[in-house]
């Protein structure tokens, strides 16, 4: 399998080659100690600390796991957890997802769900059994009884995600925190709500469930503007976040938070329970990302824009040859730049011309396009950028009791709220894309005074 | 085309399974989430919930007025830690919110 590492000093000089070379100077994806890890029995060369996910694409291995029913192959899709395409088994640990979980000397990875691997799962049959869909409400009541015997214990078998963990897992006591505000999501806007909470004098904690804070910023491959200084995304990110630890504010990364009530928020970070009890909660989380409806768009190798950035970032090209189509995005362009500033042939669609099916067995090895069925023709590609328009994470703010609206400009649902961020529950505010008509760029600064009127004053209206 | 078009990767739930529950009448998007199980895989439908209520409105002319009722956990957790969190959470008076949250339900 061909590796998909990048010469980072072999980047061209063209102005997106410039923001690439920029991002590699700052945070050089050659900075982790090269270690070994074990994949199915086969060593792969990483370095320390990467996403596992990464480690496994930069060596060329993009099937890590089979889906539930159909065994069909997958592999990661979006790089950011919003998925089920990169669970593995980790050091005897069922379901880890590869793209958060880092590399290790010695981690040793599994593929689960898939028998003999996920490369070469046998059971990929029950796919071409069920051409078009599996219909569990009739399929048991078609066939005899023992028929029906064999497949439900058949069934019972394979269905479920991965095996039990080699050891009972260990749970640390969880930690009690107690604040004005909680800020759920440290994209751009999470981050600049949380830096004016701590300007007006609020105890602040504020959680992001990536290792870093930045979100899109951090992931764009274009330059931004900070103290009058033209800096890539990593950096303009990690200055934001310097300025939010500045201001006191008690900053936990890689911290989901997973469920949030009137009393308290449940945040997982990394192998600990945090219980948040806060006068205010604030969600920031934005958005979700998909790849949209195309014939076999689940293939290994189709890739979420912000995903092949991500990629980028690490120092791997998503493939050699690569396909980038999806609603129309300006980042779609400075993707499509920077893939051809590491050296892959990027494919565009031309006005009229859709995405119908992604080719391939195992992986990407191609593409049907064309305006129908009938002008169809077929692209040669090892990997698919699709992207949708992103759709608002309001799940959290939702148990929280904040409605979820049509939202029909953008055809989706959205967190209700005021352009001060208030919603219909006083202690519970939302800001940025995850908002209603996605007021963004919001006025952080109003947002912020809302929050402090409500935990000072106890009511805003 | 032969190609499956997967709109809960997670459940393995495809766009013509979605069209054959609208069919046979599942028009509102908590039925056919309960008709289909998009959603309640591994994401907890963060791809999918949009895109099988977009298909819903192309057949029943708009996007239903809300999505479905979002559940914790959004996010997968161990058990092992929400066991660990035992004497910090309050449970009885967590369960008693949900009751009451869910009599709001329609
Ligand atoms: S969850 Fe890891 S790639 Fe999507």
């Amino acid at each position: 399998m061909a590796s998909r590492r990048i010469d980072v000093r072999a980047v061209s000089k063209d102005p997106t080659g410039q923001v690439l070379r920029a991002l590699y100077a700052y945070a050089s994806p050659d900075a982790g100690a090269p270690c070994t890890i074990e994949h199915d029995g086969r060593s792969i060369a990483a370095r320390e600390g990467e996403p596992i996910a990464l480690s496994l694409l930069g060596a060329g291995v993009d099937t890590l796991s089979r889906s539930v029913k159909f065994h069909r192959p997958r592999g990661p899709m979006c790089l950011r957890g919003n998925c089920e395409g990169c669970l593995v088994r980790v050091d005897g640990e069922p379901n880890r997802m590869a793209c958060a979980a880092p590399a290790r000397d010695g981690r040793e990875v599994r593929s689960q769900n898939s028998f003999p691997s996920a490369q070469l799962d046998v059971l990929r049959v029950t796919d071409w059994f069920f051409p078009k869909q599996f219909d569990h409400h009739h399929l048991m009541v078609r066939y005899g009884t023992t028929i029906n015997e064999v497949m439900q214990s058949f069934a019972r078998k394979m269905a479920g995600l991965g095996t039990l963990p080699e050891r009972p897992a260990e749970a640390p006591l969880p930690e009690e925190i107690d604040c004005d505000a909680l800020v759920v999501g440290l994209g751009p806007v999470g981050l600049s709500v949380a830096l004016a909470l701590a300007g007006e004098g609020l105890s602040v904690c504020a959680v992001e469930e990536e290792p870093f804070a930045g979100g899109l910023v951090r992931d764009s491959l274009q330059w931004h503007s900070r103290d009058g200084e033209r800096l890539c995304g990593a950096e303009a990110s990690d200055r934001d976040l310097a300025k939010l630890r500045a201001a006191g504010v008690s900053v936990r990364l890689s911290a989901s938070a997973c469920a949030t009530f009137d009393d308290g928020t449940i945040v997982i970070q990394s192998d600990r329970a945090l219980w948040v009890r806060a006068k205010a909660r604030v969600f920031t989380n934005g958005c979700h990302e998909s790849v949209g409806a195309f014939g076999d768009n689940d293939l290994p190798g189709v890739y979420t824009a912000r995903a092949a950035a991500r990629a980028l970032r690490y120092g791997v090209r998503v493939g050699e040859s690569v396909l980038v189509c999806g609603d129309e995005d300006p980042a779609l362009d400075a993707l499509s730049d920077a893939l051809s500033a590491v050296g892959a042939k990027v494919h565009r669609l031309t006005e009229g011309e859709r995405l119908l099916e992604a080719t391939g067995s195992s992986s990407v090895s191609g593409a049907l396009v064309g305006r129908d069925e009938r002008s169809a023709h077929k692209i040669k590609c090892d990997a698919i950028v699709a992207s949708t328009s992103r759709t608002p994470a309001f799940e959290l703010a939702g148990q929280a009791g904040v409605e979820a609206a049509q939202d029909l400009d953008r055809q989706c649902f959205a967190s209700w709220a005021d352009e001060l961020g208030r919603t219909q529950r006083s202690d519970v505010f939302v800001a940025g894309s995850v908002a209603h008509g996605g007021r963004s760029p919001v006025r952080e600064s109003a947002v912020a005074r809302s929050v402090r009127d409500y935990v000072t004053k106890g009511r805003v209206r | 085309m032969s190609a499956k078009v997967l709109l809960c990767r997670c459940e393995d739930v495809t766009l013509a399974e979605v069209e054959h529950a609208i069919e046979s009448g599942q028009h509102d998007i908590e039925s056919l989430k309960r008709f289909t199980g998009f959603g309640t895989g591994w994401c907890q439908g963060k791809q999918c919930l949009i895109a099988c209520a977009r298909v819903l409105a192309a057949r029943v002319g708009e996007l239903p007025l809300a999505p479905v009722t979002p559940r914790p956990p959004v996010h997968p957790m161990p058990l092992g830690m929400l066991a660990s969190l035992g004497d910090a959470v309050s449970v009885d008076r967590v369960a008693s919110e949900r009751a009451s949250e869910d009599e709001g339900e329609r």
